[in-house]
């Protein structure tokens, strides 16, 4: 019976190994912890900030997309387009960017990144002059905040701090100065690409979809990650959530930690980070200044359906 | 006829095991330099003792260490103290597993914190060093001043860190990628003394007897980040 088949059979066995079209539908969304809409208040319980600051975010810019999903036995669909999103201003059942269609039934690997600016397209909730500070930065990332603390203060490291006349008001445990500063802001273009996944969710990767079926996924950005003691992975309830480091940060205490100043800090220069700090998870070393601290938090943030893990900067995805 | 024989033969193919067999390799220590001449800012500090309480460690087949490496690849669960200032190598143990890429890492040195326990535990080579994870003494100068210092630490998860986790875990920006076979000679690790004193302020340290530095001084938050998070030792596969 087979003798006469015109279809080469190898080529039958590739076909169904990958390149069939299905029915299924995956919506992609982008999701904002309320860390990042709702902000951090100071207090004792475990999502608090455990130090007295409160945290709001003003703007949380990020550039996020392409999209990259994998079938268990080869087959891939990509969504490619990366927006430049104010996560400030998504609504809390997320925000549908992208959509993935014909789809076979079946567990799909999920990844995605956060990428350079400059290869992204304006939401519409980004302001164009924040857009073109981002390109022009090669920004991943334009994070503005306020820190407050009713009786707040600053205690910047002695051999970097400028504190001009300002007066001081107390000393750190650990033998600094310290001076009023009620009200921290910051305002960061941050570079630091990152691909996410394949992503899990206790212990199960990716998204399943079914013939015919319309799934949805989210991509979720956490925002409290700046404020861990450390690089935690899986459950995040075993982190404090600390912000003295950043007031700390402010060396010329005039209420705002820039670029410059935490480009300058080494980690050890803070007395805030001590034995309640562990880094060892960092996924960038060796971690010379605050700055890289910084991009180094940011590089955790991503994740899926709200808690799932996404390893960062895994292998690179290849067909 | 054929055609059928060779469709059966490719979904043979389809289904052969690509198997993992076990494997068993020596794991060695070492330091990458002698007492010397260590730079750090304008001071040229020279190390006397330098001994590392290093283990267990576990070898990973993702990318990510930690709690996405529930089953290490392969894995060495002893301790040894290594001479940081030696080059030669100490036979440590065996590493055990099956072969397979590993991709990344994670070890502890020497005080492993347990999720059934309520405090870390001292393992054997740091009980060897009085329960630290390190011993450090040395002499930093810069012109006609002189300082010198010493420091025993301990490095171990904390109440309020990640318990059930090694404190040292691969980190994204380094490059790590083997396949394990089980014929290498066996793995060498290269531990530089020079990248834990590199950041210590010593112009805030007074000349004179030794100084200790003791928590909460700069100079151990120095030693204690570039151990967790700086740069990371060097594997050699031999």
């Amino acid at each position: 019976m087979f003798r006469d088949a015109k279809i080469p059979l190898f080529g039958l066995v590739l076909w169904s190994a990958g390149c069939q079209q299905g029915t299924a539908t995956l919506s992609v969304l982008l999701e904002a912890e309320d860390t990042i809409t709702g902000g951090l208040d100071a207090g004792a319980n475990v999502e608090n900030i455990r130090d007295g600051w409160q945290v709001r975010y003003q703007k949380f810019i990020t550039s996020i997309g392409n999209i990259e999903i994998e079938l268990t036995g080869g087959s891939h669909a990509h969504a490619e387009k990366i927006y430049a999103v104010d996560l400030t201003q998504v609504p809390a059942s997320g925000l549908p960017l992208w959509n993935l269609d014909s789809l076979q039934a079946g567990r799909w690997d999920f990844n995605f990144v956060t990428a350079s600016t400059k290869q992204a397209e304006r939401h519409t909730s980004v302001a164009q002059a924040d857009f073109d500070a981002m390109r022009s930065a090669d920004a991943t990332y334009l994070i503005s905040a306020t820190l407050t603390k009713t009786d707040g203060r600053s205690c910047p490291p002695t051999a970097l701090a400028t504190p001009g006349g300002k007066p001081q008001i107390g000393t750190a445990p650990a033998g600094q100065p310290c001076y009023a500063n009620a009200s921290i802001r910051f305002n960061l273009l941050v570079p630091e690409e990152t691909k996410y996944g394949p992503c899990e969710i206790d212990g199960i990767a990716g998204v399943a979809v079914t013939d015919g079926g319309a799934q949805s996924v989210t991509a979720t950005i956490h925002g409290d990650h700046l404020f861990f003691n450390g690089f935690p992975e899986g459950d995040e309830g075993g982190v404090t959530r600390l912000a003295q480091w950043i007031a700390d940060a402010d060396l010329n205490l005039d209420g705002t930690v820039t670029q410059e100043e935490l480009s300058r800090i080494a980690p050890s220069q803070l007395a805030e980070l001590d034995a309640r700090y562990q880094l060892g998870g960092s996924p960038i070393t060796p971690l010379a200044t605050m700055w890289d601290y910084i991009r180094a938090q940011l590089k955790t943030q991503g994740h899926m359906n709200g808690e799932g893990e996404c390893p960062a900067d895994g292998q690179a995805h290849s067909h | 006829m054929r055609a059928q024989l060779l469709l059966l033969c490719l979904l043979f193919a389809a289904c052969i095991d690509s198997s993992q067999r076990p494997i068993e390799l020596p794991l060695r220590l070492s330091g990458t330099a002698p007492a010397g001449l260590i730079s750090a800012g304008d001071w040229t500090v020279t190390l006397t003792e330098a001994r590392l309480a290093f283990g267990p460690l576990y070898l990973c087949a993702g990318v990510q260490a930690g709690t996405l490496c529930e089953t290490a690849r392969a894995e060495w669960l002893g301790t040894a103290v290594v001479d940081a200032l030696s080059e030669t190598p100490i036979e440590a143990g065996r590493l055990h597993g099956v072969s397979g890429p590993v991709r990344s890492y994670m070890y502890d040195l020497s005080i492993v914190s347990l999720l059934a326990q309520q405090s870390p535990v001292v393992l054997e080579a740091a009980a060897a060093l009085g329960g630290s994870s390190l011993i450090l003494r040395g002499t930093a100068t810069r012109g006609a001043d002189v300082v010198r210092f010493g420091i025993d630490l301990p490095v171990r998860q904390e109440a309020g860190t990640e318990i059930g986790v090694s404190v040292v875990r691969k980190s994204g920006s380094e490059p790590f990628s083997h396949e394990l076979t089980g014929d290498e000679a066996g793995l060498l690790i290269r531990f530089d003394a020079s990248v834990w004193v590199s950041q210590i302020d010593f112009a805030a340290l007074p000349p004179g007897p030794p100084v200790t530095l003791t928590e909460g001084s700069q100079g151990y938050r120095a030693i204690r980040g570039a151990l967790v998070s700086g740069t990371r030792p060097r594997f050699d596969w031999q």
